[in-house]
């Protein structure tokens, strides 16, 4: 099953022990036209955006909307249960007092906006309990800077490439997407 | 090349990448040490003694405690009040400072979140019981039912309450395991033995550390941090909303949200300094968490006492000229009355004590500055014990004016509670990352001198390279040095 599910392209993994030489590197091998799959960093590495053309995320946007979702439900709430369903009388005070229901209008769009982007986040990340993804460097965590540059195989040319560019290890292997309409948490094998 | 020599460096010492990591992830591996089990073991037996209290409490109910008639909140309030404010400096380092670009933060955020999270599990507690009969819990929230007009009252601070404090838990937790989920990928990966290896593997949802997740990751704190600043100060508004929309002399003023937040802020930097100069010392990373973060923290508990100092000032000026007798009465009563000492040691604790930090040797002595967190904390809790209680014990009608002594049961609750804290810190030292890796590592070359960064890695690193000294997507400055010449000339040299 997982081999349908799994797209498979050849590449060449370039392992960095640097970020700074990584960022210059990654400039390098872009500069030779060589198509970067992707890069693996232990830490967010600034400026490889640039350098790799990586779209902002539209995060904020889906946070905006969970968060204009979570004050409709916290108004709608409180004006539906206490103004229309059951209206009481608190010490003679109007049944649908709006001040009175800022706290909870905005804590429930905080809550939403959060949850909402989070989650969002998650799951176009691959980010899912039970997800195995397939590691390229076991290091890749920790103090490794890799970068998947694709290749049907590992010509001479390439392997100097990456090796100019301050690459500490050169190796051929072969990079696992997944090829379904939302991400699955499966093995990546 | 940008420097900053006025400034020392965050971390100490010249650690390389893979350093890092074996200092922060060598404890989750190797077995606990001998003090990490001796205090594991003593919070546990603490938190017996908080089982063995909320027990008599829900057998025998609320006559256990001594509260009366006049007195209806005393012990129980006063611990929530508390515990709520301790979970308020976690925010703040990993949000308001995150905003602020604040690199030292990077150090010390984790464990004040952790911090925040188990002070609100805490203070959660404590409603619970004083409702008297915990499950039926769910009346709370309003969920439909068939018990007639059992909807909440939304006009009601203590229904605000039941809503802040639980998005803020909730929220406290989603950054937390935001934070958390790229250090347990480096666990994962560096684990050897298949149970740790597959539950951190679990947690760690799968997290490889590619360019989107970076990007993404990046982009979610940021803006869980934007929410997360305006959610802290909500929550101990909130809290203060509690006393502030009632009619009781000392309670009803309009300064309270502030004086609260000010004050929240105090005692939760008070409880990080308490935790860390310890955990520094026994977890051995005091590289890490340095005398510089100390300081740091010193200078914000310096300065949220003098808000504090201010804002009991101001509200006793205010009882005084405001010609109401109530209030006027109220306030002499809390500086000159049966509960004077406790007004004393409020103020000498939190308005006093924190002034020391106006001197520098004050600010870096641990020893000191653990004895000041100690009198923050203690001050702290009185506050609110001073607040409540002297509030409430000599109330408009002379006849029902009464003295308020708590039963072992109370303090048994109180002290239990202190157990059920550091039981759940105790895990997390020894089962997460005490310190967030990865922005570690990220701040790491930003913040080191310029000779220590050269010796990272053993080798030269081009100088003129400019570090990208605020948290923002746009590269562009990156686009107009060419980091590739600034290299190839430093290879010629």
């Amino acid at each position: 099953m997982s081999s349908t599910l799994i797209k498979r392209t050849p590449c060449v993994v370039g392992v960095f022990d640097d970020d700074d030489v990584f960022l210059a590197g990654c400039k390098k091998i872009k500069d030779k036209n060589l198509n970067v799959l992707d890069a693996f960093t232990p830490f967010p590495v600034h400026g490889i955006e640039a350098v790799l053309n990586i779209p902002r995320s539209n995060l904020a946007i889906a946070a905006f909307m969970f968060g204009i979702f979570g004050f409709i439900c916290g108004l709608s709430l409180q004006v539906g249960l206490q103004g229309f369903d059951w209206p009481n009388n608190f010490g003679g005070k109007p049944p649908v007092a709006l001040p009175a229901f800022v706290p909870i209008t905005f804590e429930l769009t905080i809550l939403c906006a959060s949850l909402g982007m989070v989650g969002t986040y998650f799951f176009r990340s691959t980010l899912l309990p039970g997800f195995e993804p397939k590691i390229y460097d076991q290091h890749a965590t920790s103090h490794h800077f890799v970068v998947l540059v694709e290749a049907a195989n590992m010509t001479d040319d390439i392997k100097d490439a990456l090796k100019e560019a301050g690459a500490i290890e050169v190796r051929e292997d072969e990079y696992l997407e997944q090829n379904a309409p939302f991400p699955l948490p499966i093995k990546m094998k | 090349m940008v420097e900053a020599p006025i400034r020392e460096p965050l971390i100490l010492g010249n650690k390389t990448y893979k350093q890092i990591s074996d200092d922060v992830i060598g404890p989750i591996e190797n077995k606990p040490s001998m003090s990490w089990l001796a205090g594991f073991t003593a919070s546990v037996l603490v938190l017996g003694l908080f089982a063995v209290g909320v027990g008599i409490t829900l057998f025998e109910g609320i006559g256990a405690w001594g509260l009366q008639r006049t007195v209806g909140w005393a012990f129980d309030i006063t611990n929530f009040v508390f515990w709520v404010g301790i979970g308020h400096a976690g925010t703040l380092i990993s949000a308001v400072l995150l905003l602020f670009r604040q690199h030292w933060r990077t150090s010390i955020n984790r464990s004040a979140e952790a911090m925040t999270i188990f002070a609100v599990v805490c203070a959660g507690q404590f409603p619970l019981i004083h409702a008297g009969r915990p499950w039926v819990a769910y009346w709370i929230p309003p969920l439909p039912n068939d018990l007639g007009s059992l909807w909440p009252n939304f006009n009601s601070p203590l229904a605000w309450d039941v809503f802040a404090i639980s998005t803020y838990l909730t929220v406290s937790l989603v950054f937390w395991f935001c934070g958390l989920v790229p250090d347990f990928a480096l666990v994962r990966d560096r684990a050897t033995k298949k149970i740790p290896k597959f539950i951190y593997g679990f947690v760690s949802l799968g997290w490889t550390g590619s360019l989107k997740q970076w990007n993404r990751f990046e982009l979610v704190s940021l803006i869980l941090a934007g929410m997360a600043t305006p959610l802290v100060l909500s929550v101990h508004t909130i809290v203060s909303f509690d006393f502030a929309t009632s009619v009781i002399p000392g309670w009803h003023t309009t300064i309270f949200p502030p004086y609260f937040v000010a004050g929240a802020i105090f005692s939760g930097f008070g409880m990080v300094h308490t935790l860390l100069i310890v955990v520094r010392k026994v977890m051995n990373l005091e590289a890490y968490i340095t005398i510089n973060h100390l300081e740091q923290m010193a200078k914000v508990i310096m300065l949220t006492g003098t808000m504090v100092g201010i804002a009991y000032g101001t509200e006793m000026f205010m009882a005084m000229y405001s010609g109401y007798e109530y209030e006027m009465f109220t306030f002499m009563n809390r500086a000159f009355g049966p509960y004077a000492w406790a007004y004393w040691i409020m103020m000498s604790c939190n308005v006093i004590s924190p002034q020391v930090y106006w001197f520098k040797k004050a600010r870096t002595s641990p020893v000191f500055m653990f004895i000041i967190s100690i009198f923050v904390n203690i001050g702290m809790w009185f506050e609110r014990f001073v607040i409540i209680v002297t509030s409430l014990h000599r109330d408009f009608l002379v006849s029902s004016w009464s003295m308020y002594t708590p039963t072992w049961v109370e303090m048994a609750i109180l002290i239990g509670s202190f157990g059920l804290f550091f039981t759940l810190f105790f895990l997390f030292s020894k089962y997460l990352p005490m310190i967030a890796v990865s922005e570690v590592k990220a701040t790491y070359k930003l913040t080191q001198r310029g000779k220590d960064r050269d010796a990272l890695n053993g080798k030269s690193i081009p100088s003129d390279i400019v570090y990208d000294h605020d948290y923002s997507y746009s590269a562009d400055k990156l686009e107009k040095k060419t980091i590739e010449e600034s290299l190839s000339e430093s290879h010629d040299h």
